[in-house]
């Protein structure tokens, strides 16, 4: 039985990041994807406080960071999302579970909202809409893509549980999204995810649809040409990365 | 052994003459509905109409397999939650949670006669007198920790784990009980085996150690409390939860096909007998007959003691499907030796399962 403690995880990457020293520059665009966290304050504190999950600590530290007159939008690049990115990578791997990612998009809440950063200047890969299946209730799967989504660097704009087909062409209209997601856990509800990609078609709109969740799977979505399918959220993160910004 | 002797023996990890086909979790479609004249929504209601449909699978395929009720929310409807009745081929579900915190959580004096249970324990009666004697009656309940989600919201219960574990405890304790009276009630009403479906606390959702301290307690008190054969069935990715799961008192469990048979033997080992794990989508719903077939004997090579399909069948899967699974053991005789059976777990082996 592997045992596993999210604690040992965690202490891992920072142990890891600290013994590699410090300096004090914000850390370079070019940090390689994966749980690496910055090396210098107070980027690396705001990252750490996301990744365990400390609310409390994420909002003073980004409060204390603009107060010593860091810009709010370094705190959240290269701090509090890096640390949003780590907790990404350990979900992936199976190191990191549910409430673990959840406490940490409440962590990064805090964080944004202390430092006044703006949620939508962080979506410097573009927009990315999701959504649940019109009938479908279930909402759980869609918050987590949702967090991991924003945290690789896309705005997210949630519709909901059990979106019909004119929400979401409405919503590709007002937010020009690079791309539509969808999330259904029940294969009487996966047929409505043809229906909107038929319809946002017939509007002349041409964009990815990447559908997930256990009733989806690659044969359901080559029903369709513009329907892509993500077995779980690197793989969708993946398929956005590759996708032209708007 | 008629299907009902054999599924009970398999559950209990006793002798059978071939592998027994059987479903824990729902496997009614909408041509069976058809067939029946009794459809959802009106079906989760009407205690006629839910037996009715319910005995199709075994009516209309052979496929032994009477299980009511055909959703999850039935204990979060009689906790206070609001609900999507659901449509012809889409189970009801819930809309809003009930109560905000644990405190707030009321379990209602008259649980037993709240919302659509009185509807359930009738077509419990129904189907025991009617088909009783052959095939098994399978009282579906919810597992507390799923329950919890309901009534909480499932955002909102999780992240206690972390915030408030206290909670989060009393939240699964609160849930979990019940889950419990509505098993003692299922059970004289003439269930056979009680069937508990937890799928929030999913190794997709959970750690293996968060499973260890907020689940497996109270399964645990669950499956002592239960007097007839019983089985937990949690679908999603559970290699992390199967050395608890073992540990939970539970006759059988059920698993979908994101657990290999191998990897589920190796860890439960004879503790508990092995249900599952034909994929309800891939292969029941867009598969062919030919495919359930292969599907099946794969399993039964690597030690499934009951063939199912992995979690509820989609209300669309073909019947021809259905019906492949029922004659599936056909193509498999039970190993009597243990040489016979170690070569069949070889077989399994260099069929390209990795352990």
């Amino acid at each position: 039985m592997k045992a596993f403690t999210l604690g040992l995880a965690v202490g891992r990457l920072i142990g890891d990041g600290r013994s590699s020293g410090t300096d004090d520059q914000p850390p370079s665009e070019n940090t390689p994807a994966g749980p690496v966290l910055p090396e210098s304050e107070p980027y690396r504190s705001l990252a750490e406080s996301v990744l365990k999950g400390d609310v409390a600590g994420a909002g003073n530290l980004a409060a204390q960071a603009v107060q010593d007159g860091v810009d709010p939008l370094d705190i959240a690049l290269h701090g509090l999302l890096k640390g949003m990115d780590a907790v990404s990578d350990l979900y992936n791997r199976r190191q990191a579970f549910v409430p673990e990612v959840l406490l940490a998009a409440r962590a990064l809440d805090a964080g944004l909202q202390e430092s006044g950063g703006e949620r939508d200047a962080l979506g410097r890969k573009g927009v990315v809409i999701i959504h649940t299946a019109e009938g479908d209730l279930h909402d759980i799967g869609k918050n987590i893509v949702a967090a991991i989504v924003e945290a690789n660097g896309f705005r997210v704009i949630d519709l909901g549980t059990s979106v019909e087909t004119p929400a979401v062409l409405a919503a590709i209209r007002e937010y020009r999204p690079i791309a539509v997601v969808g999330s259904s856990l029940m294969t009487s509800t996966r047929g409505a995810f043809l229906t909107t990609a038929d319809h946002i078609r017939e509007n002349g709109i041409s964009i990815p649809f990447i559908v997930g969740g256990g009733a989806c799977d690659e044969r359901f979505a080559a029903q369709r040409d513009t329907v892509q399918y993500a077995r779980d959220p690197a793989a969708l993160v993946k398929i956005l990365n590759a996708l032209p910004a708007r | 052994m008629n299907a009902k002797k054999r599924i009970i023996a398999a559950i209990l990890g006793g002798r059978v003459d071939q592998i027994p086909v059987w479903l824990p979790v729902v496997g009614v479609t909408v041509s069976m509905m058809e067939q029946a004249r009794a459809s959802w929504p009106e079906a989760h209601w009407d205690p006629e109409l839910m037996a009715k449909l319910a005995a199709m699978p075994w009516e209309f395929t052979r496929l032994p397999a009477v299980t009511v009720p055909f959703c999850l929310s039935l204990e979060a409807e009689a906790l206070g939650c609001e609900i999507d009745r659901g449509t012809l081929n889409r189970t009801p579900s819930v809309k809003k949670p009930a109560f905000d915190t644990p405190d707030a959580f009321e379990h209602p004096e008259n649980l037993l006669e709240t919302g659509r249970i009185p509807a359930v324990l009738r077509a419990l009666e129904i189907l025991s007198e009617k088909i009783g004697d052959d095939v098994p009656i399978n009282a579906k309940v919810t597992g507390g920790f799923t329950i919890a989600g309901h009534v909480f919201g499932v955002s909102r219960f999780v992240s206690w784990i972390k915030t408030d574990p206290d909670y989060a405890h009393q939240a699964v304790e609160r849930s979990s009980e019940v889950t419990r009276e509505l098993i003692g009630a299922f059970e004289d009403h003439g269930a056979d085996v009680i069937s508990m479906s937890d799928p929030t606390a999913s190794g997709d959702l959970l750690s293996g150690e968060q499973y260890r301290e907020f689940v497996l307690p109270y399964h645990r008190k669950i499956a002592g409390a239960t007097r007839k054969p019983s089985v937990l069935h949690i679908c999603g990715n559970t290699k992390d939860l199967l050395g608890y799961i073992r540990e939970s008192g539970f006759d059988a469990y059920s698993f979908e096909e994101k657990v290999d048979v191998i990897t589920a033997k190796k860890l439960l080992g004879d503790d508990i007998s092995l249900i599952g794990n034909i994929a309800p989508v891939a292969t029941m719903l867009e598969g062919t007959p030919d495919k359930v077939t292969a599907d099946a004997v794969f399993a039964m090579q690597n030690g499934i003691d009951i063939l199912s399909s992995g979690c509820t069948l989609s209300p669309f899967t073909p019947l021809e499907n259905i019906r492949a699974l029922s004659k599936a053991p056909e193509h498999y005789r039970v190993p009597k030796e243990p040489e016979e059976l170690l070569r069949e777990f070889v077989r399994g082996l260099a069929a390209g399962v990795e352990p």
